[in-house]
């Protein structure tokens, strides 16, 4: 795992990526900090933080648009895959060499609220708040930009496909305001939700049975609900799209509200597209 | 040293590899034939465990490559048809990538890394950066990564493609000197390769293994009783009358005139016979001269067409 990471790591300053990344990222932040906290003496960091997640949004798809995608356009992949190395080390090797590459830049921020806290006291638990959200917003971004990269031998199309995701996931909450909240309408998006599941288990097991089953045991389980109390169903959509949306678990952590339950939601989200591109590389490898 | 057990592979409703099996014994140099889009690369990416086959088994050393993946491929080195090398690395940085990804102790790599640039003559390029290298040292460089760890079986797809000629000879070469101490596959669509370096051919069409042999028995196997050919001076009617008297010459076959004042022709005899002294016998007691006079043996170029354009292939 260390092996691919550092040679991706190297590989971004070979490449001019990682310095260009570095610069984007840190000049935004920079000018941010200037903007607000110099210029207008605002004295919360956390709030340059947040808004500068959304560099995020450009700057992920640079990031991991190659990782794979670059391996199978060169076919070094080839390499990769014929070595004694597992898939899951190769996986982990190049998402963490991604997210270390944001880490470093993250690390060079750090001096921003150390300048702020000399001539004040600092919201240490703020700050730390803030930057914790900060990272793992980086931790899932990465984890689905690797994964998209698997898909194509294309950076162009892997970056495009990454922020297009990214984008959509964005506005994910903005969603809620238009979609239908009677019980009928969120009873329809249940089983579409319940055949997903029941295709995803399909796709990793490649068993029929599991598949389906578990999206008939979710279908008849909605249905009895549906039809013993259906006011269970009123705006269940939105409930559920603002529980899973990451822009609103994300945002409670530059708020000062630390969460358990927003830091594993984090994690698992990081943690299910790395076993996905793990799975889809390793899928090409079975009968 | 493998074991290739039923190999299938199938896209859609096209069979890249239709079941083919086949043993390759330890220290052996085998060689793939076959024209292009024959089955070859698929063969070796399912052997390498770059991808899975339909259905079959490989197995490396006696452990199989998709259910030990990471144990059966410690033993194989790969050089894909296009050297795996990234062009933003220095030859040395990739080679100790290389070696960091195949696990060799740190205590081993510089002696194993400096004797296997030897090997393939890229000391001079140590310190260059690959994607300026001529395709030729890419190659080489690709060959390297592949050496790395001295693995027992070394698989190489087109290994000349795209080479010079001075350099098409050095590999084989290279090649050559791996078979002393490696089990090596190799594949080719160029047949004098594969006569030069191989111990065993294996010629594959359509994803089906057609004949497989050494390449001289490949070529007796198919030579139809005794054939040669001459070059006499004289009358072409003079000499088809002459040979009329010598029955172990079975045939002749006009061949038409290469030199002025001369006819060429195909002479046969049984199986097994040498009928070469009957010829001088027979001419010069005609006083026809012979010019050229040399045995008839399929090359592989002949053998090969003659068994990828007949449907299945006669020669098993």
């Amino acid at each position: 795992m260390m092996t691919i990471a550092k040679k991706e790591l190297r590989g971004y300053f070979n490449s001019m990526i990682g310095f260009v990344f570095l610069v984007i990222m840190l000049g935004i932040t920079g000018i941010s900090f200037a903007l607000f906290n110099v210029a207008q003496q605002y004295g919360s960091f956390q709030q340059v933080l947040s808004s500068t997640t959304i560099v995020y949004l450009f700057l992920t798809p640079i990031t991991t648009m190659r990782l794979f995608a670059e391996e199978a356009r060169q076919k070094t992949d080839q390499m990769l895959f014929t070595s004694p190395l597992s898939i899951v080390q190769i996986v982990l090797g190049k998402y963490f060499a991604a997210l270390g590459l944001i880490l470093i830049g993250t690390a060079v921020t750090i001096m921003f609220p150390l300048m702020i806290a000399r001539y004040g006291t600092m919201p240490t638990g703020q700050i730390v708040s803030g930057y914790i959200g900060y990272i793992l917003l980086a931790a899932c971004y990465t984890a689905i930009g690797t994964f998209i990269s698997t898909l194509t031998d294309n950076q162009i199309i892997s970056a495009i496909i990454t922020f297009v995701v990214l984008f959509v996931l964005m506005i994910f909450d903005s969603l809620t305001q238009v979609i239908p909240t009677t019980a009928t309408a969120s009873f329809i998006f249940i089983i579409a939700v319940a055949l997903a599941i029941g295709w995803i288990i399909y796709n990793g097991t490649k068993n029929v049975f599991a598949g389906a089953g578990v999206a008939a045991v979710c279908i008849i389980a909605a249905l009895v609900c549906y039809l013993a109390n259906n006011l269970l169903f009123d705006g269940l959509t939105t409930k559920v799209i603002q529980w899973f949306s990451i822009m609103t678990r994300n945002g409670n952590f530059f708020a000062g509200v630390f969460k358990i339950s927003d830091v594993v939601y984090h994690i698992t989200f990081a943690a299910l597209f790395v076993y996905l591109t793990v799975n889809g590389l390793q899928k090409r490898r079975w009968k | 040293m493998v074991e290739v057990k039923n190999l299938t592979k199938r896209y859609g409703a096209h069979f890249a590899v239709d079941d083919i099996s086949f043993t390759v014994d330890d220290g052996e140099i085998l060689g793939f034939l076959g024209p292009n889009g024959a089955g070859k690369t698929t063969t070796m990416n399912i052997m390498t465990g770059y991808i899975a086959a339909t259905s079959g088994d490989v197995a490396i050393k006696g452990v199989d490559i998709l259910a030990e993946p990471e144990k059966a491929k410690r033993h194989i080195g790969y050089l894909p048809e296009n050297p795996p090398v990234y062009g933003d690395m220095r030859v040395d940085e990739y080679l100790n990538f290389a070696a960091d990804i195949k696990k060799i102790r740190s205590a081993d790599r510089k002696a194993m890394i400096a004797n296997i640039k030897e090997g393939v003559r890229i000391e001079d390029v140590s310190r260059r950066l690959i994607k300026n290298l001529s395709k030729g040292y890419r190659q080489r460089v690709g060959l390297a990564q592949a050496m790395m760890g001295y693995p027992d079986l070394i698989i190489m797809d087109e290994p000349t493609v795209g080479l010079d000629p001075k350099q098409i000879i050095e590999m084989r070469d290279v090649i050559k000197k791996l078979g002393k101490k490696h089990t090596v596959i190799l594949s080719s669509h160029i047949l004098s390769e594969v006569s030069a370096v191989c111990d065993r051919v294996m010629i594959i069409n359509k994803g089906k293994i057609v004949a497989s042999d050494t390449p001289g028995r490949l070529s007796s196997s198919l030579t139809q009783g005794s054939q040669i050919q001459v070059r006499i001076k004289g009358d072409p009617k003079k000499v088809e009358a002459a040979v009329k008297d010598f029955p172990v010459i079975r045939s002749v076959k006009a061949d038409g005139s290469r030199e002025p004042g001369t006819c060429d022709f195909i002479l046969s005899g049984d199986e097994d016979a040498d009928i070469r002294e009957a010829v001088f016998a027979c001419m010069s007691k005609n006083s026809l001269p012979i010019l050229n006079m040399r045995a008839m043996d399929l090359s592989l170029e002949e053998i090969f067409l003659q068994i990828t354009s007949s449907e299945g292939g006669g020669a098993k």
